[in-house]
């Protein structure tokens, strides 16, 4: 798993919504909000907050499984997730971030 | 003198094309994501890419008449190239600075501040053009530098690549602040040119094209 932010740095909206996906998909494509919440570095208020965004944007969707909450990925998701990997890319190149 | 002219407007055009290529992609990046970063890198290169136009756009005027040939028209000729060179140098630090403000918009402000001496220690050099070229250059070391400081950090293909445009580009804007007549080091100075515009379009196709990624959520710097 792989944030790669650093402690100080601001991470845009972006950004975190990036993690966020980052985390599910390095998942296998489902992951529990304590999953997300301990890879993508948010607290609890910002996770909930930031997935309830996703969810309505269809980019995740939520599941519930015994009493388990999960969040998949959409093929949204993923293809948003994959857009911003070759833009973090280039920027990363020009030394600018997401 | 035309055929100057021609490898004036040969290397605008590279250049040009380089840009928009870009500046598409940066813009469509900046809608996709929001991007301040994407969107400051449009802006950037749109700055470069109209440098390149409004040059190219002179050189062209000048090498479409026939009139050129007449040792007449040559003082108006080297008038109207000089005028479009200074645009363009003055588009390019505008562009540069932006680049250089962008990168360390999240970083510290100790290099903007050094960079800001560095072009007010410039200030009234003359001539212009050679003015203009130290400036470019001066701003092109402070970019290399913070460059050199990402490429230290990131250890990417891309981060190399871009560090090496960079470089190239200064080397280019230096070399020509060298040259006091039109000769071999003018070829060299748009050479480094091209090659480091070059090196911007491997980085763009570095990130759109990326070999032996696993997906989404390939492993990056």
């Amino acid at each position: 798993m792989q944030v790669s932010h650093r402690a100080k740095d601001y991470r845009s909206k972006v950004a975190i919504y990036a993690d966020i996906l980052q985390v599910i998909d390095e998942n296998g494509g489902r992951a529990s909000p304590t999953q997300i919440l301990t890879g993508a570095n948010l607290s609890h208020g910002r996770l909930v907050m930031h997935l309830e965004r996703l969810v309505e944007a269809g980019l995740l969707k939520e599941e519930t499984e015994d009493d388990r909450r999960n969040y998949q990925m959409t093929d949204e998701g993923l293809n948003l997730l994959q857009e911003i990997s070759k833009v973090k890319k280039f920027l990363d190149g020009f030394g600018l971030p997401l | 003198m035309l055929g100057f002219l021609r490898i004036e407007l040969w290397t605008s055009v590279i250049e040009a094309a380089v840009s928009l290529a870009i500046i598409f992609y940066s813009w469509r990046m900046y809608r996709t994501t929001g991007s301040f970063s994407a969107l400051a890198l449009n802006l950037s290169f749109t700055m470069l890419f109209a440098a390149d136009l409004i040059y190219g756009g002179t050189v062209l005027s000048t090498i479409i008449p026939p009139s050129v040939r007449a040792t007449e028209q040559r003082a108006e000729t080297y008038l109207r190239v000089t005028y479009g060179y200074l645009i363009r140098i003055g588009l390019e630090i505008a562009a540069y600075l932006t680049l250089g403000v962008a990168s360390i918009y999240s970083r510290r402000p100790q290099p903007l501040m050094l960079t800001v001496a560095v072009v007010l220690g410039q200030v009234g050099i003359r001539p212009l053009i050679p003015l203009g070229e130290i400036l470019v250059t001066a701003v092109l070391v402070f970019v290399c530098g913070m460059y050199a400081a990402n490429l230290y950090e990131k250890r990417s293909p891309n981060s190399l690549v871009v560090f090496a445009a960079f470089v190239l580009i200064a080397l280019s804007h230096a070399t020509m602040v060298l040259v006091p007549i039109p000769g071999f080091l003018y070829l060299t100075s748009h050479g480094f040119e091209i090659a480091g515009f070059l090196c911007f379009l491997a980085a763009l196709l570095l990130s759109l094209y990326p070999g032996g990624g696993r997906g989404a959520g390939e492993p990056q710097g």
